[in-house]
């Protein structure tokens, strides 16, 4: 708690996890981590004792990665939603792409649309292709539509028309009409203008269903007293909550998108260019190729219509593969006698079977047999670990497999855990055409460095960094993200159409920093990429949009690197022009400029061999040979024999492999 | 990994390896693809084999290339002795193939310095167009002649050179050549992106443990699947269901099955079913063996991995010379599309009476396949557009079947409106769920799909599809599911629409409307004793 008199934190880092929320916080001592148990039924309460706890004061600018958005559309808690749309295609948004989820389902199911039918309301107008409009938008269709609005008594509106992508008029004239029904309305043309109607309705209407829950938590948080509120977007920079709330959908994958900026800044630290990452938690792996090809000049690399609950979101996010091993992973062995770790999870409660409250044997179960957990609990403590409870569950899965002690089926559970998350590894590397060998593996989460030499070996990774505070690094990157917005349009057009894709371009920049507070707007870095495609594929790549004279060339060499070959003669089509805007957070820069770790008298800068050693115990150059433990508050790392690990300026761990025989 | 880990820890890291390997080749070949067909729809599979041509693993998105990849392997094997680079192609339907635009590719693994490949890859993807009468390759053929170029096993590489002359042949009769080209570059990437991870695991795992860990997966996988098998009811139980027609004037076309269960056996055997017949309905026997598999896998509903181990665990008999094992060279085009949905159909009716009160009732068993090809006037060149369209599934005792969704042996994506616009003079009128089509029951019928699609040019059209005169059934006492419809109008009268004919080829006029409406699911149980529940309860499921 803060002392009376203290001066508050200059700027605090907030991030909602399943189980903890986690605060990193800059006050008027340094940089510290902070981790307080979550509230799922009331997030906000974990946020606000947090933040209480971490000293925040009126002039704390509060950073906060929230899952307000994602769990109320996992839970389909939201808005009662009016859909808007072309006469004809009303069912598009129940149809999606006629695929079912499971290909070998008996009976196959899948998520019911945010909007039912009876809420779906066809207007009589059409617009070709090309643009021209077949179908005029009448004045009296705009009453009657409003009409019928009205009469379903709605909380929001969405609005989507065919090829309203590239041609908006209808859409904003509808959106003007029904403006005088006072809710919140969502747009197509302005939520995600892109091409495929299915998915760019879906995003739509999940954003119109998120908007007013997530501006109500945003303004009740807002409404505390602290300073100024911003929130993590799905890119893993903030924005200020009040933007932030008219477009929820740009939150939904905000989680492990600070994390990803937070371990990039920790390898390019370390000196490498280029990062493999690997983040794990309670029931699953994130991963993610950082600095690559098709990255970002912020190094980050995206996607767009990734599935969040069942409804695609038509929007650039982080790309990461997510595969369902973790730490609570349940372990079994089939009536065949085949081992198998998750997918399902032990979750928070009971979690695994070592924090004592008769859970499964788990993936921590067989690290807490093997050791590699600390003795004195997880969470810095606060969960304190019951060893004897993971070997007794680790027995019969011993005996199943015809093994003699439960350390042995430890190792086997470690050894599967291990090979689907170097699956997960290779999935986001080798298989994008992107070489993991020159990278450094950062990892993170609570156990990201208890499997990270295993994988470093057979990934043939020479270097790890784990960073400096690994445990929370996604309220790191909350703090230090800095203050980001984009947008993006779809396009279509040919590379050689120079001239229109440049006035797309201007418009883009224009808006990007009109996103901006004008006090703001000297510092920010606006850069433009493209999405491009051979005409008839349907698979883009990314590349910077200028020079936009050779974007055809630099399209032909990209591919050739990418899949091996290239076809100069073909058409080369822009799909998505991206405008990305970025100021830097100063006061970040200005804590990692003051390094934290070089002094420390009472540290001692250590050569040893084996052992536990807390982090902060030890200073910059320390030296440690494996086989041994690190800790660090809510993580640790494991330094496997024939690594050392070194303790780098900035504060990460740089474990690299000793040269093998 | 460590070498000293028990079976069942060793077992599991290699099926994620070699699946893993799979995989990869369909993501290689997914994003370099050019045509919709494969990048949007997704109709393409990747596997591995053994030595042996037995399946090891696979990344399969489309159930009809289950346990039909297999016969290419040992097709190609045909071909041996292989050098590495070498890559074998071929689409003959009764050489490996199953129906002509399915272009499969076939590689040699070599582990080190031997010299006999360990493993192959091979990867099967469904190619817009391979030529024949009519675009898109699917035409109301007679003669496998007509349907489009037929490729027994031939080297399109050998030791890593393209056989340029060979390429040029296949690409002078099709009508996309510089698509077709694309695509099999595509292909031929997936084919070395595998080739080089199996050569990976090996320097891992040393070769002898993989070919020996590929072997054991097999024979764990045939016990998992013998002992599911196990718990089925002993029992013989035969049942039929039929096609619509061949599209050249045979109606009710027969497809029966007897399946044998009992002691971890599962027989299926198809001798009673039809003669072969004129029209392009014939399903070789390969995707007679897929469609089983497909249906046994499902009522199994464990998850088995799919290897060789669970292909030799389910016989399937069949006569050569009937619907369900053609000989040449007949027409086989729709026997892939759409006996294959009844094949699964008939086995799982089948399965009904081994287990009632377990199983669904019928999903809309047909693909409704859409081929239109023309000039576009926008460009002046030639385009073949293909679109199959999902429709209303089965209810099951429990709840209501799912609408508006591909069903049994496939599952692509359909084309966006949008996308779909662009690129083709065509316009979509409208894309609606079929209210009302799903049949009444205790449980209700998935509704099917209604899309309208109006010609902006003149175009050839080719419809194959199927449950247009007998709805798919119900079970239980549930109705039948409404029957599909495909209808016409002609855009200059704006007179009234006329219905066609299951499965036709016509030249149709500019302005024309085309509207396909797809069959809903079969219901479960009496109608009236839904009645009866809704007074005391909640429904299942909503979503109407």
């Amino acid at each position: 708690m803060p002392r009376e008199g203290d001066d508050p934190a200059r700027a605090i880092g907030v991030d909602t996890g399943g189980t903890f929320t986690d605060l990193v916080i800059d006050g008027p001592s340094g940089r510290r981590a902070l981790k307080v148990l979550s509230t799922p039924r009331q997030p906000a309460h974990a946020v606000i004792e947090g933040l209480r706890l971490a000293g925040a004061g009126r002039t704390t600018r509060v950073h906060h990665g929230s899952t307000v958005a994602t769990n109320a559309l996992l839970e389909r808690k939201g808005a009662r939603v009016t859909f808007v749309t072309t006469s004809g295609v009303e069912d598009v948004l129940e149809i999606g792409r006629q695929q079912r989820p499971d290909l070998h389902a008996l009976v196959p199911t899948r998520p019911e649309p945010l909007v039912p039918a009876s809420r779906r309301i066809g207007v009589a107008e059409r617009v070709e292709a090309g643009g021209a409009v077949r179908r005029l938008l009448s004045e009296r269709e705009i009453r009657r539509v409003v009409r019928e609005v009205r009469a379903t008594s709605p909380e929001a509106i969405a609005i989507g028309l065919l090829h309203a992508w590239s041609h908006p008029a209808h859409e904003q004239r509808l959106a003007e009409a029904l403006r005088a029904l006072g809710v919140p309305i969502s747009v197509s043309s302005r939520i995600a203008p892109e091409i495929r109607e299915f998915e760019r309705f879906a995003t739509t209407c999940a954003n119109a269903f998120l908007e007013p829950q997530v501006r109500r938590y945003l303004e009740m948080l807002a409404g505390q007293h602290f300073g100024p509120l911003e929130v993590v977007l799905s890119h893993g920079g903030t924005a200020p909550a009040s933007r932030a709330a008219g477009e929820p959908v740009r939150q939904l994958l905000s989680g492990p998108a600070a994390g990803l900026r937070a371990a990039l800044s920790a390898a390019r630290a370390c000196g490498f260019d280029s990062a493999l990452t690997l983040d794990v938690g309670g029931t699953s792996t994130d991963c993610a190729f950082l600095g690559g090809e098709g990255a970002g000049s912020d190094g980050l690399p995206r996607t767009r219509g990734r599935e969040v609950a069942g409804i695609p979101i038509l929007l650039p996010t982080l790309e990461v593969h997510t595969v369902g091993a973790g730490g609570g992973s349940i372990a079994h062995v089939d009536d065949q006698g085949v081992l198998h770790v998750g997918p399902a999870s032990a979750g928070a409660d009971p979690g695994p079977a070592c924090y004592g409250r008769g859970g499964p044997a788990t993936v921590t179960d067989a690290l807490a047999v093997l050791g590699m957990l600390p003795a004195t609990g997880l969470a810095g403590g606060a969960l304190p670990i019951d060893f004897a409870a993971a070997e007794q569950v680790m027995r019969p899965i011993a005996r199943a497999l015809g093994m003699r002690r439960p350390r042995d089926a430890a190792e086997a559970i470690r050894t599967l855990a291990d090979a689907h998350m170097e699956r997960a590894l290779r999935k986001v590397s080798v298989e994008r055409g992107e070489d993991p060998r020159a990278a450094a593996l950062v990892a993170f989460g609570g156990a990201g460095g208890l499997h990270a030499c295993a994988l470093a070996e057979s990934l043939d990774v020479r270097a790890i960094v784990w960073p400096r505070h690994a445990g929370v690094l996604c309220a790191l990157g909350a703090l230090e993200g800095g203050s980001r917005r984009e947008r993006s349009q779809g396009v279509l057009l040919p590379a050689s159409e120079g001239a229109v894709l440049a006035r797309v371009l201007a418009r883009l920049r224009k808006d990007v920093a009109a996103e901006f507070k004008a006090s703001e707007r000297s510092g920010v870095r606006i850069e433009c990429w493209a999405e491009a495609r051979y005409a008839g594929q349907a698979h883009e790549l990314a590349l910077p949009a200028e020079p936009i004279a050779n974007l055809g060339a630099r399209f032909h060499a990209l591919h050739e690197r990418r899949y091996g070959f290239a076809d100069p003669t073909r058409q080369v089509v822009v799909v998505t022009l991206d405008a990305r805007g970025h100021r830097p957070s100063e006061r970040a820069e200005a804590v990692r400029a003051r390094p934290r770790l070089d002094t420390g008298d009472a540290r001692r800068r250590a050569k040893a061999s084996g052992g536990v050693h807390d982090r902060e115990s030890l200073a910059v150059g320390s030296r440690i040979v494996g086989p041994a433990l690190l800790i660090d508050e809510g993580a640790s790392c494991v330094v496997a024999s024939g690594w050392t690990a070194e303790l780098h300026a900035s504060g990460a761990a740089l474990l690299t492999q000793r040269r093998r025989r | 990994m460590s070498r000293r880990s028990p079976e069942g820890v060793q077992l599991a890291l290699l099926r994620g390896f070699f699946a893993a390997a799979a995989e990869e080749m369909g993501s290689t070949l997914m994003r370099a693809a050019h045509s919709p067909n494969i990048t949007e729809r997704l109709d393409h599979s990747c596997a591995v084999f053994d030595s042996r041509a037995r399946l090891v693993a696979q990344a399969a998105h489309i159930p009809v290339h289950l346990g039909s990849m297999p016969r290419a392997v040992e097709a190609a094997l045909a071909l041996a002795p292989f050098r590495p680079g070498d890559v074998v192609l071929l689409n003959d339907p009764f050489a490996g193939g199953t129906h002509l635009p399915d272009l499969t590719l076939v590689s040699p693994v070599f582990l080190g310095r031997e010299r006999t490949p360990s493993f192959f890859v091979a990867s099967r993807a469904h190619h817009a167009d391979v030529g024949g009468a009519a675009p898109g390759s699917l035409p109301l053929a007679r003669e496998i002649y007509e349907e489009g170029l037929r490729i027994p096993p031939v080297f399109l590489r050998r030791a890593g050179a393209t056989d340029e002359g060979l390429l040029g042949l296949i690409l002078a009769n099709v009508r996309t050549p510089e698509e077709r080209r694309a695509d099999l570059a595509a292909q031929v990437a997936s084919q070395r992106a595998g080739e080089l991870r199996i050569m990976d695991l090996a320097k891992r795992l040393g070769a002898a443990a993989l070919r020996s860990g590929a072997t054991a997966l097999q024979a764990a996988t045939e016990r998992q699947a013998r002992a599911a098998l196990a718990r089925l009811p002993k029992g013989r139980w035969s049942a039929e269901d039929l096609l619509d027609d061949d599209g050249l004037g045979t109606r009710d076309i027969r497809i029966a099955c007897t399946l044998t269960l009992g002691g971890g056996r599962c027989r299926i055997d198809f001798t009673e079913s039809s003669t072969q017949v004129a029209g392009p309905l014939n399903a070789v026997r390969a995707v007679t063996t897929a469609a089983s598999l497909y249906a046994v896998r499902l009522v199994l509903a464990e998850d088995i991995a799919i290897d060789d181990g669970l292909i030799r665990s389910i016989e399937v008999v069949t006569r050569p010379g009937s619907v369900v094992d053609p000989l040449p060279p007949s027409a086989v085009g729709g026997g892939n599309v759409e006996t294959s949905q009844r094949l699964v159909d008939t086995v799982l009716r089948a399965f009904a009476k081994a287990l009632p009160g377990r199983m669904p009732a019928a999903s809309s068993g047909t693909m409704n396949n859409l081929l239109i090809g023309g000039v576009d006037p926008r460009t002046g060149l030639p385009f073949a557009y293909y679109e199959t369209l999902g429709g209303g599934h089965g209810a099951s005792p429990d709840r209501d079947g799912a609408s508006a969704m591909q069903v049994h042996m496939t599952n692509t994506r359909n084309t966006p409106i949008e996308s779909l616009e662009h690129a083709y003079p065509l316009r979509v009128e409208r894309y609606a769920v079929r209210r009302g089509s799903g049949g009444a029951g205790l449980q209700r019928g998935g509704d099917g799909i209604e899309r309208a699609i109006a010609l902006l040019s003149p175009a050839r059209v080719t419809v194959i599809a199927e449950r247009r005169t007998r709805g798919p059934w119900g079970l239980a006492g549930g109705d039948d599911g409404a029957p599909g419809e495909t209808l016409v109008r002609s855009g200059r009268t704006g007179g009234a629409a006329r219905k066609l004919s299951p499965k036709f080829t016509l030249d149709l006029a500019e302005g024309t409307v085309l509207t396909l409406r797809s069959p809903g699911g079969g219901g479960w149980g009496r109608p009236r004793n839904r009645q009866r529940r809704a007074k005391t309860r909640k429904p299942t499921t909503g979503g109407r």
